[in-house]
């Protein structure tokens, strides 16, 4: 656990899930650890936030679950992105992009 | 929002199935991050630790979940419904009256809305009936048989296009004749309308003389005996064969009035003889559509066959409203069904304000109760509720209380919509018709909303402000109440609303009284009436004459008997309505009736100016008039009409000589203000059909019921007698309908009268509760019993005239809006205005008079032993 780990600003988990199930579905496991990996050790999400979020965008319909077998040959529930969930990454990046530019400009105004 | 839905539910029913998903889920998280730490070379023993340690609770995270799957409201309900049932177990008198008002409430908002469906929504127990219009016309539903015919053979939005004319007609089995509602249709009626029968078949050309009977006549009139098909009824002087019988639940096109009989158009002859006439506007239209179109296509082209014709020069081309197709819901005639409309809104209105008292009242009980229970909520907070959850669990309770409500009002909603079908007067006059209020799942879907809403109403605020209660506050040994608003604005609008209906059901009463005691502008007194009908096939209407001429001579001839006269209509039940006007000049619309000479002389409405009809204003000579005062003033505001010609009709006029002036009489309804009337002498203007025998008696009319029927049955030649009563018993039944509507109204002005005055009990006697501590010390310090007794009593009173004259101001509205929906109320009186607002004071004196003598009965030792 690396002192550099910060805390996510209020809903940005949900666009980093949507983000690392872009590609293909993953475990509960996997999709911490992807974060974990890509973030460079910055970001680790606690189970305790990472499954009620699942739970939270499976609800909402962006996400889809379903049973199947790990690399070890243990049964996973894999999420994958749903067509609407896919869209709303593309909301939320740019919606992130906006904010994340707007707040560049501020800092470096002053 | 579905799938949010689906999922929330699954989570709900297969909560055991989820639950084992989550553990595996965790499982298989926790020993890949086991797998993980070994592979940086952590033996096991101290990777699980680790694992473990990060994971955190699994209990916790589990329930973290919960929540984000969206049980958490639902499953926390079932816990709170239950824990709401013991509190409520607790406290039977609170929850009874809780109950009661609301159950009471909902009844009648029922019950209303059960008339409100079955006048308004209900849509025909047929085929796809959503298909089903009825055509119309600036709210006359009623078109000439030409018209009917172009618009079915041209059109093409429509499957078929049916003919209907309802009437009173005669229904004669085996010589016994009864009055019934028949209607007269075209040949594809079943088809379009889309009703089968139960028996037999339906007629299917528009002169077989073949009739279907309702499951009702075939109940009433014949056992239910299967082997009715075939047999011979007669009607309207005509013979005809029952084809079949219709289905129970179909009681015909004009529900909630019911249908007797169906026979085909071209069977009655006094309609064959419209199917040419343009101007005899007679028929209801009922269409079906095609699959493929909507009411506005088949609108729209009705509209432009009509254009088409009006080119052509067949058809009428003055500038009138445009034709419209609607759905047939409820009441299929559209002007009757706007009239109903407003009445069934009123009335809506009505109980509406009396559930809004209602969930004042429990409200205002919750409040007091949410109070009392401070410390518990305190407890609550202390031990890590949030303030959401106690919300939650207060507007469960009042769930509770509101599904018991609602299930307490459906079954009082039974009990008075037997109550409205029985006590419902007879509708449009001489013969009883039946409503009926069914309970269908529009009503019951109804409660279930209106219980709902109710929670929120009565719930909300008392939930929302004890849920504010704070934790620590509430400990400190004192239940801490805000101080109760002076004015509580909750029980001034109580006072406001029943006095609101209080007034409303005064000006009934007050109406109803001016009714009663109005001089109606003819005799009533030692008057007797029979309705007769002359029921043989093909007498020519010269033949009739003569009958009625020896019936009238039979009439004068018996003891007791001092005159006897012929009218088309009984007086407050116009027949005829049309239109008059000078040779140039606007039409004025009227109401016609058809007399005999000697009629003004029996009924002593004097004709003041010209002269009366005589026997020899016979069809050969000029077509004559007589019109009363008011018509007379309409027409000639400065000068005699005697003489002068008058144009008759709203379409195609005919000329006719003004000779006499009658007075005023009452001619819709008791006590109104003069309407224009006009009368034709019975001999030009007799068509056939029912007649009205008017007797003077020399001795009390009621002896003579039986002698007058027994003389005009012994007339034979197909004389048939209906009714034979007193006159005054039937201008009694004639504002039945008016004492109807006031004793609803009372009904609903009394009980919102009872809740409001519970509410006011309630609060003061919980108000001098709050208080005992101080009203001791203040008679400690000297208040006399009488001083404190007299403050109570005041608060309440005060709660009451403040209300009152809110009310009062309120009047002028209420006064308007009663006279927009019917002419015959006037705004209410002084007396009115006197009496309610002093029934309410009177109340409010009453409702205080218990919490005011506990006040006054404190002991203030007992009262500072608190301290």
């Amino acid at each position: 656990m690396s002192d550099e780990q910060i805390d996510l600003p209020q809903g940005t988990l949900d666009l980093l899930i949507l983000k690392t199930l872009a590609l293909e579905p993953r475990h509960g496991w996997a999709i911490s650890e992807r974060l974990h990996q890509i973030s460079s050790a910055t970001l680790r999400i606690r189970q305790g936030s990472l499954y009620p979020a699942l739970h939270r965008l499976e609800r909402r319909g962006w996400i889809k679950a379903s049973w199947g077998t790990s690399d070890n040959n243990r049964r996973a529930k894999y999420y994958g992105l749903t067509k609407k969930g896919r869209t709303r990454l593309q909301t939320e990046i740019s919606a992130w992009r906006k904010l994340t530019t707007a707040v560049a400009q501020v800092i470096e105004s002053v | 929002m579905l799938s949010d839905l689906l999922h929330r539910l699954r989570n709900l029913f297969h909560r055991d199935a989820v639950e084992r998903e989550l553990d595996e889920e965790m499982r298989f998280h926790l020993e890949q991050q086991v797998d993980a730490y070994m592979r940086e070379g952590l033996d096991r023993h101290q990777a699980v630790r680790r694992a473990r340690l990060e994971f955190g609770g699994l209990e916790q995270i589990k329930d973290e979940h919960r929540d984000a799957r969206g049980i958490g409201v639902i499953a926390h309900l079932g816990r709170d419904l239950r824990h709401g049932l013991r509190q409520f177990r607790r406290s039977p008198a609170f929850t009874a009256l809780a109950v009661l008002c609301l159950g009471l409430a909902i009844g009648v908002n029922t019950s209303i809305f059960g008339v409100l469906n079955s006048v308004l929504f209900r849509p025909m127990p047929v085929q796809q009936p959503e298909r089903l219009i009825v055509v119309s016309r600036n709210d006359t539903a009623t078109f000439s048989y030409p018209t009917y015919r172009d618009f079915r053979d041209r059109n093409h939005t429509l499957v078929g296009l049916a003919a209907s004319l309802p009437s009173e007609s005669d229904l004669d089995i085996d010589g016994n004749s009864t009055f019934v509602a028949a209607e007269a249709v075209s040949g594809n009626y079943s088809r379009v309308i889309g009703v089968q029968t139960m028996l037999g078949r339906w007629f299917s050309s528009d002169t077989e003389p073949a009739a279907v009977i309702s499951y009702a006549v075939w109940q009433r009139h014949f056992n239910l005996d299967p082997d009715v098909l075939g047999r011979t009824i007669r009607s309207e002087s005509q013979s005809y064969s029952i084809a079949g019988v219709a289905p129970r639940e179909f009681s015909g096109i004009f529900a909630p009035l019911r249908t007797d009989i169906w026979v085909p158009i071209g069977t009655r002859p006094t309609l064959v003889a419209l199917q040419e006439n343009r101007t005899a506007r007679s028929f209801m239209l009922f269409g079906r559509l095609t699959d493929a179109a909507t009411a506005a296509q088949a609108s729209s082209e009705l509209n432009a066959i009509e254009a088409q014709l009006a080119t052509a020069g067949t058809s009428p081309s003055e500038a009138v409203a445009p034709i419209v197709a609607d759905e047939v819901r409820g009441i299929a005639n559209v002007a009757n069904r706007r009239r109903a409309q407003v009445a069934a809104t009123f009335l809506t209105v009505v109980v509406g304000l009396v559930l809004l008292i209602a969930c004042v009242n429990v409200g205002n009980l919750l409040l007091v109760r949410g109070a009392v229970r401070q410390r518990e909520f305190a407890l609550r907070r202390a031990l890590g509720a949030s303030r959401h959850r106690v919300l939650q669990q207060l507007l469960a309770e009042s769930l509770l209380l509101a599904i018991g409500g609602g299930i307490c009002g459906l079954v009082l909603a039974r009990w008075t919509n037997a109550l409205l079908e029985r006590s419902l007067p007879l509708v449009q006059g001489i013969f009883p018709q039946q409503l009926k209020f069914d309970l269908d799942w529009r009503v019951i879907t109804f409660t279930a909303v209106v219980s709902l809403l109710t929670t929120v109403l009565c719930g909300l605020l008392p939930a929302w402000r004890a849920s504010r209660t704070d934790g620590l506050v509430a400990f400190k040994g004192e239940i801490l109440v805000g101080t109760p608003r002076r004015r509580p604005l909750g029980l001034i609008a109580q006072v406001v609303m029943s006095f609101v209906l209080l007034l409303v059901a005064g000006t009934f009463v007050q109406t109803l009284v001016r009714m009663q005691t109005a001089d109606p502008g003819f005799a009533v007194n030692g008057r007797l009436y029979a309705y007769s009908f002359i029921s043989t096939p093909g007498i020519a209407s010269a033949a009739t004459r003569q009958i009625y001429s020896r019936a009238l001579d039979e009439l004068k001839a018996l003891p007791g008997i001092r005159n006897a006269t012929l009218s088309y209509s009984l007086p407050l039940m116009p027949t005829g309505s049309d239109c008059v006007a000078r040779t140039s000049g606007p039409r004025i619309p009227t109401t016609t009736g058809s007399v005999d000479p000697e009629y003004f002389q029996t009924m002593k409405i004097d004709v003041v100016a010209g002269r009366t009809f005589t026997a020899s204003d016979t069809p050969g000579n000029g077509a004559v008039v007589i019109v009363n005062e008011r018509l007379a003033n309409g027409l000639w505001p400065n000068g005699s009409p005697i003489g002068q010609r008058v144009m008759i009709g709203c379409h195609d006029a005919t000329a006719a000589t003004v000779i006499g002036i009658a007075r005023n009489s009452s001619i819709r309804s008791l006590g109104e203000t003069p309407q224009p009337h006009l009368y034709f002498p019975f001999a030009q203007h007799f068509s056939g059909g029912l007649t009205a025998i008017l007797v003077e008696t020399s001795t009390p009319p009621g002896s003579l019921v039986e002698p007058v029927r027994r003389t005009l049955l012994a007339l034979g030649q197909g004389v048939r007698v209906y009714t034979v009563q007193p006159l005054s018993e039937y201008v009694d039944q004639s504002y039945s309908a008016i004492r109807w509507q006031t004793s609803v109204l009372t009904t609903f002005g009394l009980l919102a009268l009872v809740l409001a005055a519970i509410g006011l009990y309630g609060v003061i006697t919980y108000r001098v509760a709050l208080r005992t501590r101080e009203i001791g010390v203040r008679m400690a310090l000297g208040a006399s019993r009488r001083n404190v007794f007299r403050e109570v009593v005041g608060q309440g009173l005060s709660i009451a005239l403040i209300g009152v004259a809110i009310g009062e101001v309120l009047t002028i509205m209420v006064g308007r809006l009663l006279g927009a929906l019917d002419p015959d109320i006037q705004p209410p009186g002084i007396i009115v205005l006197t009496v309610t607002g002093l029934i309410w004071i009177v109340v409010s004196i009453l409702a205080t008079y218990v919490p005011a003598a506990r006040a006054s009965g404190v002991n203030p030792l007992i009262a500072l032993r608190y301290e």
